[in-house]
This record gives structure tokens, sequence and C-alpha cells, in this order.
């Protein structure tokens, strides 16, 4: 049987939970129709990774990684990270208004140093932090104080690790907070960063919702 | 026996279930199969099949309904207050998210059902004349149920999500609309029952969740909130945990949850909250999948921090608020907080 996922791009509904959710960039769907809309303009592509563990799925395309969580072996949350064109950023930013930025990125650290992350996904939050890494420029060039916080990591069977992560950050004012997807390598290496360029572009233009 | 909750459980195969009865329920239609069945079976065919006539069998004629705005009685309540509803969005599906329940059918029981509505403003109603936006929107209601009938109801609904996805503002919603006089006298005594309450007596280290989530709600509600130990929220969540908070706001890890509690504390400095109720439930029947978690909480203080709800206005204000947890390995992965924003702005606009 084909991957979770690759079922749901294929539309699929069995493979989706009715009241499934999916987060892109900002933005959110709800219900299954919504979400099977938004995967049908991704399907076509050859899936390049696949891999179910436990409850966790992950997928890539060429240009756009997917993670699931699944219940009972079906879709019932879905993280989108396409690499979409930043050229209409006016208009997605216009349709999402934003909440002024509450609390801090580093919880309760202060003058204190970052605690340093475990193993090679550790080492390229670090190496992140330090902006030693030109392929995650376009993010941490966004925002000055950009950093990653590890949401899922699913080790593959060449011993590679995907990782699904929330950049988070400020930029115009705002919170910036979008999932960003990394495969890396048993020695840490970085072998694909997927990122959202049309939702990092749109987030500092959000309008704040009225208070 | 587990009871299946929402847990990997499309709609159409909860409803289409054929039985048999997981667990007594005395009282109950005979096509009701456990608690959850009856919750997402009679919610379905009220709001999505439009049987509002079937309001009269399931609640009980005197039915008391507590929602952030203020009380009301009655079954007649309820019948008005849904066609009104649907008059204004008429296409509003109820996604149950969750259904954590307490309880049996002899003392009765207490279902806290989380539901992710989407719905298009297509008519006139409490928000104002139709806009034709599309809008998604957090609600828990706790019904406590006996022999097919809501016997009594505490309903949260994120109404400023409401109102700012149709673009209007919340403080004008909440100044269009003035507390009821039965609304001003509920604050009242629910401000002097929660200040008169005891504090809870909790010690300081972090109760195992899976030995004693109730123990674990009472050192949070007690400790963490209660004294304002807010450090220990991050041995509470996940790194990574998810924060779904009225408003819409949708906040992810340590520094957001801590930074979201802190603003709605500091709004009201010498807040008391009290627990009402706890519910536990297992996600599924594989132990790794983890626990939900309802517990319904009243706040009460006195509106003296701008950060939420305006300049401070000294007012005293009641917050009626059920937050669910899912726990997964010990800790919170994924919380949602459901309370009323409008009617804190009604509070804190009231003249002195």
């Amino acid at each position: 049987m084909s991957h979770v996922i690759a079922r749901a791009l294929g539309g699929d509904a069995s493979a989706v939970l009715h009241g499934v959710q999916a987060e892109e960039g900002f933005a959110a769907l709800v219900g299954r129709d919504a979400v099977l809309d938004r995967l049908r303009e991704l399907a076509g592509q050859p899936a390049e990774q696949a891999v179910t563990i436990g409850n966790d799925a992950f997928l890539a395309l060429p240009d756009a990684h997917l993670w699931a969580r699944l219940e009972a072996g079906r879709i019932a949350a879905l993280s989108i990270i396409a690499d979409r064109d930043a050229g209409d950023a006016n208009t997605l930013a216009a349709a999402h208004p934003c909440h002024r930025p509450l609390g801090e990125l580093m919880s309760g650290r202060g003058q204190l140093a970052p605690m340093p992350g475990d193993g090679a996904l550790g080492a390229l939050i670090q190496a992140f932090a330090a902006r030693v890494l030109p392929a995650l420029a376009p993010m941490s060039s966004a925002m000055p104080d950009a950093l990653l916080l590890p949401r899922t990591v699913l080790t593959l069977p060449d011993g590679a690790q995907a990782a699904l992560c929330q950049l988070l950050g400020h930029s115009a004012g705002r919170r910036i907070s979008l999932p960003v997807s990394l495969l890396i390598g048993p020695g840490g290496t970085l072998f694909a960063a997927c990122h959202d360029p049309l939702a990092l572009a749109a987030a500092p233009l959000r309008p704040f919702w009225p208070e | 026996m587990i009871i299946p909750g929402t847990f990997g459980r499309d709609i159409a195969e909860v409803l289409a279930d054929p039985g048999p009865r997981r667990q007594p329920l005395a009282g109950f239609d005979a096509d009701y199969h456990d608690i959850v069945h009856y919750i997402l079976k009679c919610t379905h065919r009220i709001w999505e099949q439009k049987d509002i006539g079937l309001i009269e069998s399931h609640y009980a004629a005197d039915c008391p309904i507590w929602t952030g705005a203020g009380p009301a009685q009655g079954v007649a309540g309820v019948v008005s207050g849904t066609l009104r509803t649907l008059a204004a969005f008429p296409d509003r599906t109820l996604i149950g998210e969750a259904v954590i329940w307490s309880g049996n059918d002899r003392d009765g029981f207490l279902s806290s059902h989380r539901i992710i509505s989407t719905a298009t403003h297509h008519g006139a109603g409490e928000f104002g004349p139709a806009t034709g936006r599309s809008i998604a929107f957090l609600t828990i209601a706790d019904c406590l149920c006996r022999a097919n009938l809501i016997v009594e109801e505490w309903l949260v609904r994120d109404n400023s999500h409401i109102v700012l996805q149709l673009g209007l503002s919340p403080r004008a919603v909440a100044a269009a609309s003035p507390p009821s006089t039965a609304a001003r006298d509920w604050w009242a005594s629910e401000n002097a029952r929660v200040h008169g309450a005891p504090a809870l007596a909790v010690g300081d280290p972090m109760p195992d969740t899976a030995a004693d989530p109730q123990a674990f709600v009472h050192w949070f509600a007690g400790a963490v909130i209660g004294r304002r130990r807010l450090a220990w929220m991050r041995q509470a969540y996940a790194p990574a945990a998810t924060l779904a908070a009225p408003s819409g706001r949708r906040l992810i890890g340590h520094g957001e949850i801590i930074g979201w509690w802190t603003a709605f504390l500091s709004s009201f400095g010498d807040a008391q909250l009290v627990v009402d109720h706890v519910a536990v439930q297992p996600v599924s029947a594989d132990p790794a999948d983890g626990i939900d978690i309802a517990w319904r909480w009243t706040l009460a203080g006195h509106h003296d921090g701008p950060a939420l709800y305006g300049p401070p206005s000294g007012r005293p204000v009641v917050v009626l608020g059920v937050s669910h947890w899912r726990i997964v390995r010990g800790v919170i992965a994924a919380e949602a907080t459901v309370f009323d924003e409008l009617a804190i702005l009604r509070q804190v606009m009231e003249p002195a």
C-alpha cells in the first residue's frame, strides 16, 4: 500500500480524517475538503522520501515537504511546507491579520546562552543560531533573532534525520512563526531545507487585529 | 472497556456505529451506544441535520446554561438560541475534536466536548448584519447528562475570534451588547465564590501526570497559576507544545505559552482561580497515545493591567474557562483553552 500522504495527494479521501486540520505558513485549513483541495495542487510530483514512524508521517516532494500526524493510520493533522513564489505576499498578508507578539523566544534563559541541543539536529540548530549555514540564510536574514524549535524528528532508513521545526523570530514588530522542514545527514550535514518564501515574505506585512 | 473517543474516527463511522451498547446508559435512547456516541450524534442531528426540535428530548425543561456572558435557563432558550445561530451561520459544521468525559449513568455523565466549527456568516444575528465571511472557531460544551437529558451546561465559545474574523472590533461589539442584570448578579456571586474558596493545598513537585492526573491539574492551578510559579510550565509542557488560546491565538513553545499566561494573569493582578471539574480519558487503547484531560475553571480578579483588555478599569472580572490537555509522555503536548473575551470586555467596560 502506498504511503498515507501519497494517497492523500492522490485524492484518496480515506487517507484523511474528516476533521483534519492543516497548517501552511501562518494559515490554517479545517476539514477534509479544504485540505484535499490544497493537496490536489501539489499532486503529480514524484516523492523523494516517504516514511511513517508511529503516528508521524513525512513525505518530501521536489518543492514541498509534508508532515502528518496520524490517528489510526489516517491523517488528523498536516503541515504543508511548499516552496511558494513570494510574489503575492501582500495579498496573502492582507487576508491573515495577526496578534501582537506575546512572550519571549528563548524561554527562561535570560542572560544565559541557549541550552545546546543533542545530536546532529542540535548541532545544526546551533549552527543556524551562529548564522553559519548559507542554505538557511533566507530564514535568518529575514529576522535577526530567528531560531529553530524542533517539533518532530524522524530517523529515516538511511540514517538521515527529517526534522519538522518551527522558525520563530521577529520582523516589523510581528512575531514570525512558520513551520520549516530539514533533512540532515548522520554527520550533521544539511541535505535539504524546505521553507515557504511566500509565507516568510508575507508574515511581516500582516495587519494587526483591532484591539 | 475503553469507550472510543474521537481519536482516529471519522464522523461518518461514528454516526453509522451499529453498537452494541458499550456502557450502562439507563434512560438514554436505544440508538445511543455510549456517552461519546450520544454527544457526537445528537450534536450532528440538532445542528447539522437541523433537527432543532430534538432539543426537547435532549435538554431538561429547566436546564441551566452557564456562559461567560451570564446564565440562561430552560429548553426554550436553547431552541431559540440554536435557531438564531443557525439563521446567522446556516452551514455551520461542528467537528468534534474531543469528548472527554467522567461519571456514569447513575450519578450523571459530565462530557467536555471540544468543537471546531466552520461556518459562513450568511444571516443577521448576534454579531450584526451578514458579512458573507467564512470563519472557524472553537467551542467547548461541558454537559451534565442524565437519562438522555442535558441537565446542566457550561458553554464557552471563542467569541472574540468570531468577531475578529467577521471584520469587527471586539470592544465595539461588547459595547453594543451590555450585560443583563442576571449576568451582573451571576458575576458578583461567582466573584464571591472564587475569592471565598480556600487556596488549593498543593506541594511544589509536579505530580506524575499518568499516575494522578487530578493531582496534576490541582498542582497546575494551585501552584503554577495560583502561586505564579510560571517557570514550572517548562516542566509541565513539552518544549514544542501548542496552545490554542482565545481570539484564535495559535502559540507554540514555552516562550509563547508562558507569555500568554503572563499577559492574561497580568491583566488581573489579584486573580484567583478555582477548579470546578476535571475529567480524564485515555486517548486510545494504546497508552503511548497518551491521555486527554479536561478541566473547567473560574477565575476572578480586578482588571488592573493593560496587557490584553485595554487600559486598566479596576472593574471586577469573572472568567469561565475550560482547558483541554493532550498529555503525551507525561507532559502537555497540546492545549486548547477557551473562554469568552467579549464577556471580559463587557465587564471591564461596565461603568463604575
